[in-house]
């Protein structure tokens, strides 16, 4: 016997002992195994943004150019990068390029033979209903692909599957719009729902998420069948066990969490005391968790040996948190749910009563790596609220919470047998009051590091995350005071927020509102640090030539050092970046691309009050002073490619 | 912090009348003129002449890095959300620096008019 045919017959062995996790699903992993190609919005399903192709390395990522571009089209905010796919796939006889855009989320394939486009699919979105009620920039993260099939979750909630092919619908679904009445649904931008997710494919289904915590929607995660459109599950973030696909085994930190854990952590009673530093009660129970929130727009990973894939939730609602005492579970949360059923496995909640808006959505991301010494099926995370967590993905233990930003001042630390974090009782804003500005609060609503992903590299065995280095001041709005009382389709926000550089609250005489970190997640602590002027609003991407790339949002593409962080390459775009990496290989030719572009759209500034209106109302008066400058960023929308010469 | 770095800057240009070198990259110059020229009705010879007389004019005035503070400012301000009123909140704080700005996009559009041409008239037919 041949030692090809020992190996087919040890395979065809396993085979038979491994039960059957569906062949769709085989085929994105085989594709996600093929570094000529990125079948994953996370590069793979560990959320790895890594790659093994090395023509790109330390030595001459300086020569990068630029290869080719592609302008979208349209203006605002470009996220999420493109999936690269083989003939093999599509069905289209070449290498092709999927790349999507801001609204209205227009989708292209790109022949990488000769870069011609294929096809264009363009959707038809209500405009005037859709774009009002996008809280934070009418973003879009990009496309989800499986059985020759290409995702896009559009912004009005339209989940759609297109033919790879032809790009004609094969089939759609209203993500939220079967939701009955009994249940607070149907949602839709209607009712303040929106999509900003790239739809995830695991095995037979596509996985996606819910926008509109600031509109006061429950929202949830649902699973369609890839085959037909039709639901799989929907778990909601917060509510009944049978809403939240809780089960008697769900645990949180190794214990059952009870039944109706989500329920009994809404309170009527005023005399509940924040901060949460530990487990409580409720005196009695209110129902604000049915205008809960709770978002989920992240990027999110699957374990298949395990079954379960993971993602987090966004922030309770309102903001204002004085009106929601209790934990509100399971908002903040980082979810472990079985794949095929949606039941829970494991739950653990980082920031019980959010007072701050830190938002749990961030990307989870898994790797097998020793923590303290000990090899761990570990899940990393870099929450909103300042805290990098390195858990044990199959069993839910928390093993690391350690600050990703010495500005973190909101608490001392986490608890690690309770895993409450120790809130300051200076910097809590229901323990402040309504109506009272509670000052240099670090960090900001949009917490050390926003959706952005982070990347992991098994080379270095760093995570290299882009960070925020801002703080604020925070002031709940009582109803009293004018806070909007819930009103389905209207924003839900209820608080007046500044935000400024953190060198003002510490006083260390920097200004800097960014850095791009690498982490060590096995210490849970920062190995070096580069600061950024700005905030870092790109994802990374790591690759096995010992480079990891970046953008900022003066528009530079920078390239650096795996192991020093030293900076090897950068390059002016033609606008900010707020995209992320991703790398492929065509034609023996190693490619990076980036979407550049971000904007603004006026209109939505004043369709939220307390969020997205300026308190200083100079400042968006002056818009009209620098139209010209905005204008002659025509090239807004461009991804951008680049190789070596 | 850089708010107080901005104003210090100023504060020097303008009482020591020191006029910064021109540190602009090539491509942020290329990129300023062409868009220019195209803002002003097209690539042409009368357009070049304006577009780099008023490139050298805000280059003179303001750094290369006040002009990409200024790009940036203007660019995330107008996001909605959290993340432009990051910068909206930042108004007052880089106001001195967008004014120094404004004030050499004036004088530059002012003292580089764009050049007129000769065309063949209507009256002719």
């Amino acid at each position: 016997m041949s030692k090809l045919s020992l190996k087919y017959w040890m395979i065809a062995v396993l085979a038979l002992v491994v039960p059957l996790t569906g062949s769709a699903n085989d085929e994105v992993r085989k594709l996600i195994d093929n570094p000529n190609y990125w079948a994953f919005p996370g590069g793979d399903y560990n959320n790895w943004r890594y790659s093994e192709l090395k023509q790109i390395n330390n030595k001459n990522a300086g020569n990068i150019v630029t290869a080719w571009t592609f302008s979208t089209g349209r203006l605002q905010g470009h996220e999420g990068g493109p999936l690269v796919l083989p003939s093999s796939a599509t069905g289209l006889g070449s290498d092709h390029l999927f790349i999507h855009s801001s609204f209205p989320n227009d989708v292209f394939a790109i022949n990488l033979d000769d870069l011609t486009i294929t096809w264009a699919y363009e959707p038809q979105q209500n405009e005037a209903e859709t774009v009002p009620i996008m809280c934070c920039d009418i973003v879009n993260r990009g496309l989800g692909y499986s059985m020759g099939q290409i995702y896009l979750q559009q912004a009005d909630s339209k989940l759609v599957a297109l033919n790879a092919k032809t790009g004609k619908e094969v089939w759609h679904a209203w993500n939220g719009g079967d939701i009955p009445a009994s249940l607070g649904g149907p949602h839709s931008p209607k009712t303040g729902m929106s999509n900003t997710n790239a739809p995830h494919p695991m095995k037979d289904k596509v996985i996606t998420g819910c926008s509109g915590a600031e509109f006061g929607v429950r929202c949830w995660l649902a699973a369609y069948n890839a085959k037909d459109g039709s639901l799989a599950w929907r778990a909601f973030s917060m509510g009944p066990d049978e809403d939240i696909l809780f089960d008697k085994n769900t645990t949180s930190l190794g214990k059952k969490v009870g039944k109706d854990s989500s329920l009994k952590s809404w309170c009527s009673n005023s005399d509940w005391k924040a901060p949460a530093r530990g487990p409580s009660k409720c005196k009695g129970l209110s129902d604000q968790w049915k205008t809960g929130g709770g978002s989920t727009w992240g990027w999110w990973p699957a374990d298949f040996e395990e079954n379960l894939l993971y993602y987090g939730s966004g922030n309770p609602s309102t903001w204002n948190p004085v009106v929601r005492p209790g934990d509100n579970k399971w908002s903040m949360t980082i979810f472990a749910r079985d794949i095929d059923t949606g039941v829970a496995r494991w739950v653990y909640q980082m920031t019980p009563h959010d007072e701050w808006d830190y938002d749990g959505i961030n990307e989870m991301i898994l790797a097998d790596i020793k923590v303290k010494g000990k090899k761990t099926p570990a899940l990393v995370h870099f929450d909103r609220n300042g805290y990098g967590y390195t858990m044990n993905r199959k069993t839910g233990a928390l093993l690391v919470a350690e600050k990703y930003d010495p500005a973190v001042n909101w608490s001392t630390h986490v608890d690690m047998k309770t895993g409450y974090p120790q809130t300051v009782d200076k910097y809590s804003t229901h323990h402040n009051g309504e109506d009272v500005v509670s000052k240099d609060v670090c960090p900001a609503a949009l917490g050390t590091k926003d959706q952005q992903p982070a990347a992991f590299s098994p080379r270095t065995n760093l995570f290299y995350v882009p960070t925020n280095h801002v703080c604020m001041t925070y002031e709940p709005v009582s109803y009293a005071a004018g806070g909007n009382q819930y009103v389905a389709g209207q924003p839900y926000v209820n608080a007046n927020l500044t935000m400024y550089p953190a060198g003002a609250v510490m006083k260390d005489g920097t200004d800097n509102m960014g850095n791009f970190i690498a982490w060590d997640a096995s210490a849970g602590k920062i190995k070096w640090s580069i600061p950024e002027q700005w905030s870092v609003w790109s994802g990374a991407l790591a690759t096995a030539g010992d480079v990891v790339f970046y953008g900022t949002l003066e528009g530079y593409a920078k390239a650096i050092d795996a192991k020093s962080g030293k900076l090897l390459w950068k390059f002016k775009t033609p606008s900010g970046i707020i995209g992320n990496f991703n790398t492929w290989q065509h034609k023996g030719k190693q490619y990076v691309g980036i979407l550049s572009g971000i904007g603004g759209w006026a209109g939505a500034v004043v369709a939220i009050p307390g969020l997205a209106a300026a308190p200083d109302t100079a400042a968006l008066g002056a818009v009209g002073g620098y139209r010209d400058l905005l204008n002659s960023a025509r090239n807004s929308g461009v991804l951008m490619v680049f190789s070596l010469p | 912090m850089r708010i107080i770095r901005l104003f210090v800057l100023s504060a020097l240009v303008i009482v020591s009348g020191i006029v910064s070198a021109n540190d602009y990259p090539t491509i942020e110059t290329v990129r300023y003129v062409v868009n220019c020229m195209v803002d002003n009705g097209g690539q042409n010879e009368e357009n070049l002449y304006a577009c780099t007389c008023r490139f050298d004019a805000i280059s003179k005035a303001v750094t290369f890095q006040q002009y990409e503070d200024v790009s940036v400012f203007v660019r995330n301000k107008a996001m909605p959300g959290e993340k432009g009123a990051v910068f909206r909140d930042l108004g007052n704080a880089t106001k001195g620096v967008r004014a120094k700005y404004e004030a050499a996009v004036k004088t530059a559009e002012d003292n580089c008019p764009i050049a007129k041409r000769v065309t063949r008239s209507v009256k002719d037919k």
